[in-house]
């Protein structure tokens, strides 16, 4: 007390003057910490941004304005695309043929009868499917083999690197295309007089629609998105009923003994183990122990076609419903907790059994907050590379994944193979399957904050 | 059942009716008790099978690690010779016995091509491995070599200048003629036979039979086929023969280089990876974490709060392949031009850890928050009460009652950052590196794993058994961490 005394007033203000300042500076030091964090999100979305979007320079072997007399290929019906195809590239109609519709391996192609060598496709008329083979037919029965089994986006593609042979020559980024389009353009007219330069956006209709291909102007995400869906499916029906099963039986039924204690603290634990480790745990249980399942050789007397080992959508999917059980028990059990202990008492004294109980009133009430959570985990599934590249994803895989017992590859996989990669054009691809995910991501998380909102109240 | 009022004794018909009317209730309660129990085991069941999912991760990684320290990496057998007509150079000096730099002189390139390090150099008789090269451009006089003397078995000598000294190469033994599955006899180059021992096993090829030799002779070896699993197979002419190098566990814990390719398992460069990605990440994501935690809990209004708690959810949301392309589109090219492209290289640490901090940032803020905003109004208060000010009673009050929040929320992101794999596998290299220099690339365990299965993993490789001794590595570290995490919040929490 006596030092406090002590001081004289100038003193006293002096002190209080720097306390007051050292305040007002931290303040602006813990609010820098929060800009940094919006500020990292804003140039993160600019980053992806910048890079699906830019000038390309495109370089037509032939241009596709004297194919059709000025008219956009896209216009075109298939029929038209398929004589454009007869009329520029002839050879090659037989070589599509069997490189999109043949079921069997290259060398017996020309030797089997067309039912044999050829998969489920409809035969054009006049086409004797069982005693003629693919040499028998005539040139116009070929390309009307093929017209008649592709879709038009398919003929397009076909016409574009068969005919055209669009070929990417350079990439720009957004800011470079914007500031230095002259500059850019100078460079292309001298360096590839004949190319043509376009604005474009990497995330298109065709990136969408497109599967995998050796060309970068070809290439989409059509195989990753359904393999995404498929694993989602699978995921969704392994872990939400053992999810929601686990937590009724923790806050409904368990009582404080050492087993049930062992399991909530070992659901707590699991909640923090990596992720590559479930994906370790997925390739050596799943793809390797339980190959006879996983596989689908299991079942291959109720005609399921089944793949050569087990790194299959079904061994993913579970690898990853393991992966996020522990977040939807959590969030089960805070969604179960909520609902008010009267609710559960009006039900007993009515005389329902305590599953009653559980089955019409407590889960009913707790539904919106358990699909909340689960929303949420899920869209941490979807977002998950690392499990799924140590569970065995292709990296090359040109059929869509057709039952749970197919190869498969995801987006995220995808974007990490296209980063990986040394090329600039494959870098602007990865942007555009950024934002696929990002929408897919965030219209799950709107989803959730609606539900969350929407049924919050009604409880209390 | 009428209980009340004075007992009335029940008639022969009542009596029946009530037998049956319990009867009949019992067996419903039978019924209903029974499919309640079914019920019960069911959840039970999923409940339990969260603790299968923790034993099936230690036994298959237990198991799998245990197959790596008994299991055998098969290396290419390889003969040092000497480069005929390579670039060879003349000692500028004498070299006594305890000579360790050879004076070299002005090097042109071919010859310093020949004298890279790790690679040996034949003088005389002696063979001399290449430590490291001294080179100044611009005063070339003081160029020159520091060896290390007597390799291989060969004795230090000293050597006159002018001595001429070969390059020396080293060169894979690869079969000469073709073997069918009969054949007991591997023919190989003149000289090459005595490098074997007998009693030996060798392969012919990684993973196809093992053979034990049985005689060896000066261009051939006579074996015992298929000893092992696999049996006797046809192999064609020019095979590399492997021998076995047994992986330890004293060089799993002290080795500093993870090389499969040459029989080297010590996890100290992965770990060190691991370690200082995870730092970097930390030294970004904590104090970020925490001052906006502080701003969030203590300063902002509820309005603002409302906006901003959304905005670290999506950062939090945002995949974490998504953080790698941002870290090798992004922050590398920022991290090159700040500091050079020379100190940074294109792979680093560095660019890797800030970003996985970025990620961590919304874990730290928001748990800290949670704990930050538990402590009791009053004590704020108090506090006020003897004038302090709002950042007075935030650092001396307010975050040491949350302390144990805090804590937990800085050992969840350490984990977090430990087991990080995509911004890793994207940003921080591809080579196992033990280097305390963040500005090159490292490769961390997670990564590592992640690069080799992604290829074809065949399950009979060492690679494959490797996974899991870094998977487990991997697992205890983060487990101890969550456990001391929870130990922490339980034994420091202030109750209030």
């Amino acid at each position: 007390m006596t030092s406090l005394l002590n001081i004289t007033q100038d003193q006293y203000k002096q002190k209080l003057y720097a306390r007051q300042t050292q305040g007002v500076l931290y303040t602006y030091l813990y609010r820098s910490s929060l800009v940094v964090a919006v500020v990292s999100l804003i140039v993160l979305a600019m980053t992806i941004l910048n890079q699906n979007f830019g000038l390309v320079v495109v370089q037509y072997e032939i241009d596709p304005a004297t194919l059709t007399d000025g008219e956009p290929l896209e216009s075109l019906d298939k029929n038209q695309l398929g004589e454009i195809l007869q009329q520029n590239a002839p050879r090659r109609v037989l070589v599509l043929v069997r490189d999109t519709l043949s079921a069997v391996d290259p060398s017996q192609f020309t030797s089997l009868s067309l039912d044999q060598a050829l998969g489920n496709v409809v035969f054009p008329d006049g086409i004797d499917a069982t005693e003629q083979t693919i040499s028998d037919l005539s040139d116009d029965q070929v390309l009307a083999l093929l017209v008649e089994n592709s879709t038009p986006d398919e003929m397009l593609a076909f016409v574009n690197t068969e005919v055209v042979g669009v070929e990417i020559l350079k990439t720009y980024a957004f800011y470079e295309s914007a500031l230095n389009r002259a500059a850019i353009e100078a460079e292309t007219a001298e360096k590839f007089p004949e190319a043509t330069i376009q604005f474009r956006s990497w995330l298109n209709g065709r990136f969408l629609q497109n599967g995998q291909s050796a060309n970068v102007n070809d290439i989409g995400i059509r195989t990753a998105l359904i393999g995404t869906l498929w694993i989602m499916l699978v995921t969704i029906l392994t872990a939400l009923p053992l999810g929601v099963g686990a937590a009724i039986y923790l806050e409904e039924y368990a009582t404080d003994n050492a087993v049930n204690r062992l399991i909530e603290t070992n659901i707590r634990n699991l909640a923090g183990v990596p992720s590559i480790i479930y994906g370790i745990l997925g390739l050596s249980i799943f793809v390797r122990a339980l190959v006879f399942i996983t596989s689908g050789s299991a079942f291959s007397v109720l005609g399921v076609e089944a793949n050569a080992n087990g790194r299959t959508i079904l061994s993913a999917g579970m690898a990853l419903a393991l992966l996020i059980l522990p977040v939807i028990i959590i969030n089960g059990q805070e969604a179960i907790r909520a609902v008010p202990r009267t609710i559960r008492e009006a039900s007993y004294g009515l005389g329902a059994t305590k599953w009653q109980t559980i089955s019409r009133q407590v889960l009913p009430a707790a539904v919106p907050g358990i699909l909340t959570g689960t929303i949420l985990a899920f869209s941490r599934a979807i977002g998950e590379t690392a499990p799924l590249i140590v569970v065995g994803a292709s990296t090359v895989l040109t059929t869509d994944p057709n039952n749970v017992f197919s190869p498969f590859t995801v987006i995220p996989i995808q974007i990490y193979n296209w980063t990986s990669r040394p090329q600039p054009e494959y870098q602007h691809i990865a942007a555009a399957a950024i934002i696929v995910l990002l929408v897919l991501l965030l219209t799950l998380n709107t989803l959730a904050i609606i539900l969350r909102n929407r049924y919050s109240k009604n409880l209390s | 059942m009428n209980e009340s009022g004075a007992v009335q004794p029940l008639t022969p018909l009542e009596r029946g009716l009530g037998q049956a009317r319990s009867k009949e209730n019992s067996a419903l309660y039978k019924r209903a008790r029974v499919g309640e129990e079914i019920i019960r085991a069911i959840l039970l069941f999923c409940g339990v099978v969260s603790i299968f999912t923790t034993i099936g991760i230690v036994i298959v990684l237990g198991r799998e690690s245990l197959l790596f320290f008994g299991s055998e990496a098969w290396l290419p057998v390889k003969q040092l010779s000497v480069v005929e007509g390579g670039v060879t150079f003349d000692l500028s000096a004498f070299l006594s016995t305890d000579d360790t730099f050879i004076l070299t002189g002005k090097l042109e390139n071919d010859v310093r091509a020949t004298l890279a390090p790790n690679s040996y150099l034949k003088i005389n008789d002696e063979i001399v491995l290449i430590v490291s090269r001294v080179e100044n451009p611009e005063d070339p006089t003081n160029n020159g070599i520091n060896i290390q003397r007597a390799q291989l078995d060969t004795v230090a000598a000293e050597h006159p200048a002018a001595t001429t000294s070969h390059p020396m190469r080293e060169r894979q033994i690869k079969t000469v003629a073709a073997m069918t599955t009969e054949d007991t006899t591997i023919t190989l180059e003149e000289g090459d036979g005595l490098l074997f021992e007998v009693d030996e096993r060798i392969q012919i090829a990684p993973s196809s039979e093992v053979m034990r030799i049985t005689r060896v002779a000066d261009n051939s070896l006579e074996v015992e086929r298929a000893v092992g699993d696999i049996g006797a197979a046809n192999h064609p002419a020019d095979e590399t023969i492997h021998y076995p190098k047994p992986v330890s566990w004293v060089e799993f814990f002290t080795g500093r280089q993870w090389q499969p390719q040459l029989g080297l398992f010590g996890i100290a460069p992965l770990v060190n990876a691991t370690l200082m990605s995870s730092l970097i990440a930390m030294l970004v994501a904590f104090p970020l974490g925490l001052g906006a935690a502080i701003y969030l809990s203590e300063y902002a209004s509820a309005n603002l709060r409302n906006t901003l708690k959304p905005i670290l959810e999506i950062l939090a949301g945002v995949p974490t392949v998504v953080y790698g392309y941002f870290a090798i589109q992004f922050m590398t090219p920022l991290l090159r031009g700040l500091l050079g492209s020379n100190t940074v290289e294109i792979y680093n640490v560095a660019s890797a850890g800030i970003v996985m901090g970025i990620m961590i940032i919304p874990t730290i803020s928001s748990m800290s928050e949670d704990a930050l905003h538990a402590v009791p109004r009053s004590l704020r208060e108090a506090s006020y009460g003897l004038g302090s000010t709002r950042l007075e009673t935030t650092i001396r009050v307010v975050v040491p009652a949350a302390l144990s929040g805090v804590l937990a929320a800085l050992i969840v992101g350490v984990s977090r950052a430990v087991g990080e794999t995509m911004i890793v596998a994207i940003a921080a290299g591809a080579r196992p590196n033990f280097t305390f220099n963040p500005f090159v690339g490292a490769e961390t365990m997670t990564g590592h794993i992640a690069r080799i299965s992604g290829g074809d993993l065949s399950y009979n490789s060492i690679d494959y058994t490797s996974i899991f001794i870094i998977g487990l590595t991997l697992f205890v570290i983060t487990l101890i961490l969550n456990l001391v995490s929870s130990w922490i919040v339980r034994r420091f929490r202030e109750a209030y």
